[in-house]
């Protein structure tokens, strides 16, 4: 077992029964979160779940009712300034001063660690991400406007980056920019990021573990590839003609699988991964010109934690089938 | 002390061409009046008074006509916390509300520097920017005085103008300071404007005998108000400083408190998204 001291230095964030109250409208309730130091963790849920909450409360720019919380070893609420010297925060909604160059911004921000901010490296990103500095913000696109927000959480050397809704407001092509940026700055300090996102496919691709926040308490925190593991597992297959998918579906034990649906010659089901021997031997005697298992992707899962109604799943399902459908028919492999 | 003044030297950034431009009007103004006052047919002046009623000659102070400080006092310093008061308040009362509006407080107080390092940042500016502002017009002022024969024969007493300048500061500081304190109670503009210049108003009429302070006093809240420690009739017009360390001392002590006040109550605010 880790001694405490231990557990202070692989510990980055520690919350304990954080509970925070608006009124009677709740915030987030006895959150216990914990995130390892060097890790992307990634901060899952929709709107009005805690997530935000949760960030403000470590930055001490709201108070918990009750409970505590760390980051770095220090109390939040009695060393937030030592925390913050280590910290860089990118908020969901950034403000930004719309008479001031993005330079000014920067720089005044910058000024207020008590260590220099290299601004050669400032310039750097600014390039990466195709910023002009000297432009007032109240020229800016919000995207762009965005864009020093990023620099302001990627320029100083710290061990850990709150990054709430990120991304939000960019284009694809520099939303990829800014997660090379991310994993480059992550590989090469080792720092920590806990990443606040709804876009699941982005918190997929970048993040070790996940916490699943639902009506301000955590529900699940696994690594991504764990979570994927745990659940089932999407089956699709196109018959030749439609009698085969009808009798590929009547010989299917219902009880193995879940979501059944058939669509002319098509049918698409789920099932766990290890059930799925069994359900193989079915297609022994039907003719198939397609046969495809994927993973499920963290929307989901993230839709199994949050119990969407069986109507929400089964149009996210018929979504996925179709937007699948057509990325396939792109590449020349759905009908061969 | 580096943050702190990071804090204030941006807002001084933003406001230089307001400070400059407010400052150099009001300056106008005071080196008009001073230079009005030669070619004033006084005689005529006094006929005028003669028919007011007591009571509005009361507004004016100790008036007399034949000195010029105390014809320029009565024209000019006893409005000048009007004048400059409700520019004031209307800046303090946005300075930190208008951060929480726009969002930039969250990306300011998300770095390493304390909300009490912050406030003071803010207060400071404001203290530089009423200093900065009576010293400009003062400056006109000044330059009127040096240049009027009536001021010249009268003798130039520059102890008055300073104490001009330092009375005013410190009362200017108390109104700023108070919309600064409902700033960090409401965190909204408008609440704290219209608080702010609610309590300017209802302490300037406490006060009731503005402009005569020393008279007999009957109106025991008039000690309550931060206008009744602003007496520039007495230093200016007359020259008398009998009440002037009593007006620091309380003057000071107001803006102490209410910068304590406005610390521990931001200190213990939520910052609304």
């Amino acid at each position: 077992m880790k001694s405490d001291r231990e557990m202070n230095t692989s510990t980055v964030i520690q919350t304990r029964n954080l509970t925070k109250y608006y009124g009677k409208n709740r915030g987030i309730e006895n959150l216990n979160l914990q995130v390892r130091k060097g890790e992307i963790f990634g901060f899952l849920g929709p709107n009005g779940a805690g997530k935000t909450t949760t960030i403000r409360l470590l930055l001490d720019l709201i108070h918990a009712k009750s409970g505590e919380a760390t980051i770095l070893g220090h109390n939040v609420r009695t060393e937030s300034e030592l925390i913050r010297e280590r910290v860089a925060y990118l908020p969901g909604e950034l403000g930004i001063f719309k008479d001031w160059t993005a330079s000014r911004t920067l720089s005044y921000l910058f000024k207020l660690y008590d260590r220099s901010v290299n601004w050669e490296k400032v310039e750097e990103l600014a390039r990466s991400l195709n910023l002009d500095l000297h432009k007032k913000t109240r020229e800016l696109s919000r995207g762009n406007k965005q864009k020093i927000g990023i620099i302001s959480v990627l320029a100083p050397d710290v061990e850990l980056l709150i990054l709430d809704e990120p991304t939000s407001g960019l284009d694809p092509l520099v939303n990829n920019e800014f997660y090379k940026l991310l994993l480059a700055k992550q590989v090469a300090s080792g720092c920590t990021v806990f990443l606040s996102s709804h876009q699941l496919e982005e918190i997929e691709k970048i993040a070790h573990r996940v916490g699943i926040i639902r009506q301000g308490s955590l529900v699940e925190v696994a690594a991504v590839t764990q979570l994927k593991q745990l659940a089932l597992k999407h089956v699709e297959l196109s018959f030749t003609a439609s009698s085969d998918a009808k009798t590929f579906v009547g010989k299917l034990p219902k009880k193995l699988v879940k979501n059944l649906a058939v669509e002319g010659s098509r049918a698409r089901f789920l099932s766990k991964r290890e059930e799925l021997p069994l359900l193989l031997p079915q297609l022994a005697d039907t003719s198939f010109s397609d046969f495809n298992i994927r993973d499920s992707t963290l929307e989901d899962i993230f839709l199994e934690y949050y119990g969407a109604t069986t109507n929400e799943k089964q149009a996210n399902i018929e979504r996925k089938t179709k937007t699948s459908l057509r990325q396939e028919k792109q590449k020349g492999r759905w009908f061969k | 002390m580096k943050k702190i003044f990071a804090v204030t030297k941006e807002d001084l950034r933003d406001k230089t061409w307001f400070l400059i431009g407010l400052g150099v009007l009001i300056g106008l103004l005071g080196l008009y009046l001073v230079n009005l006052l030669s070619s004033l047919d006084l005689s005529g002046l006094q006929a005028y008074l003669d028919t007011l009623p007591e009571s509005l000659l009361a507004l004016l102070g100790p008036l007399d006509i034949a000195n010029p400080y105390s014809l320029f006092n009565a024209y000019f310093f006893s409005f000048l916390s009007l004048y400059c008061g409700v520019f004031l308040v209307y800046m303090a009362s946005s300075l930190v509300p208008q951060e929480v509006e726009n969002n930039t407080i969250d990306l300011v107080l998300s770095k390493p520097v304390s909300r009490e390092k912050y406030l003071t940042g803010k207060i400071i500016f404001l203290y530089v920017f009423t200093t900065c502002l009576i010293g400009l017009i003062l400056m006109f002022v000044a330059a009127g005085m040096a240049s009027s024969n009536m001021f010249i024969e009268e003798g130039l007493h520059w102890e008055r103008i300073i104490a001009i300048f330092l009375t005013a500061t410190l009362h200017l500081g108390t109104l700023a300071m108070t919309a600064v304190f409902f700033s960090t109670v409401f965190l909204s503009t408008k609440k704290t404007l219209a608080a702010a210049v609610i309590t300017m108003f209802l302490m300037f009429f406490m006060d009731g005998s503005y402009g005569t302070a020393g008279a007999a006093v009957s109106n025991p809240l008039r000690y309550a108000s931060t206008w009744f420690y602003y007496n520039p009739a007495q230093y200016f017009g007359t020259g008398n400083f009998a009440s002037f360390p009593r007006d620091v001392f309380v003057l000071v002590c107001v803006n102490v408190g209410l910068i304590i006040a406005s610390i521990i109550v931001f200190r213990e605010r939520d910052i609304p998204v």
